[in-house]
């Protein structure tokens, strides 16, 4: 459960930099966009991964 | 009309003109509500995941919620983020974000100033997009080299490796202006474009900024 509220943490905060993004685009948060939000979301999805994976694998699916 | 509320409300483009489309807006500013939307909905769905998950609650609609909070809602946002950022990258604002660029932004918008950049902006002979679309070559590869550029741009200014005034990196090519110029009446019967000297600038031999300059007057190359 850790593992899963990291992912969501991760996606929470690579969000609010693409809600920042689409509010007012400047090149501030456009890097932030291209260099923080799409790694955290991206880091979030594969934690995200392991942790269904996982979960799958106890239950004897995978 | 929500999501056209929330791009009014997150600021219209535009200088006080009043839209054609009227209240309803543009395709683009529809796509930026949409994405807000969206945005705030993914985080409203991560809220609810996180709330459930502190119960200790393991069930089918939690996993539905995780699967659609950090993998579906975050695919559609990152797409509008990049639609909503490549846009947006090109607007005058933008270029005019850093601090290397304010000079040639002031000159452009200086009803005063005679430098072909300004007198293109302030006879809106480009309605938007000034910057942008006089900075980049046509077709799909002149789209990815200037986003490269632009990327390059960054690194160099978050680096601080610039001087001022700045200077363009490469020749300027002469089919960023012909492309709206060759062809028209004017830049064919003009007196200062012979018929025997069109084969050369279309060719690039001759640069169209050979008389056609200054082409920036910003106040640090002035000193």
């Amino acid at each position: 459960m850790r593992l899963v509220r990291l992912a969501i943490a991760l996606a929470a905060v690579g969000l609010l930099l693409c809600v920042w993004l689409l509010v007012q685009v400047t090149w501030y948060n456009f890097v932030a966009f291209m260099v923080l939000a799409q790694p955290l979301l991206l880091a979030a999805l594969v934690v995200f991964v392991i942790v269904a994976a996982r979960d799958l694998k106890r239950r004897g699916v995978l | 009309m929500t999501f056209a509320a929330l791009a009014w409300a997150a600021g219209s483009p535009g200088e006080g003109v009043p839209q054609p489309e009227g209240w309803i807006g543009t395709a683009e500013q529809w796509a930026q509500g949409l994405g807000i939307a969206l945005a705030l909905l993914n985080l409203g769905v991560l809220v609810l995941a996180w709330r459930r998950l502190r119960h200790g609650e393991d069930s089918r609609p939690l996993h539905a919620l995780l699967f659609i909070g950090l993998l579906v809602l975050p695919v559609v946002v990152i797409f509008f983020g990049y639609s909503q950022g490549m846009s947006g990258m090109e607007t005058v604002r933008a270029c005019g974000g850093c601090h290397a660029m304010t000079g040639h932004v002031a000159d452009l918008r200086d009803p005063d100033s005679e430098s072909l950049a300004a007198v293109h902006f302030k006879n809106r002979y480009i309605r938007s997009d000034q910057c942008y679309t006089c900075h980049s070559d046509y077709g799909l590869f002149g789209t990815l080299s200037a986003k490269m550029d632009g990327l390059r741009h960054v690194v160099h200014h978050v680096a601080g490796t610039y001087t001022t005034p700045i200077k363009i990196a490469h020749p300027y090519s002469n089919v960023r202006c012909l492309t709206c110029h060759a062809g028209s009446q004017k830049f064919m019967k003009s007196d200062g474009h012979p018929a025997e000297i069109q084969p050369q600038l279309m060719s690039g031999q001759e640069s169209c900024l050979t008389c056609h300059t200054p082409a920036h007057t910003p106040k640090e190359a002035k000193r």
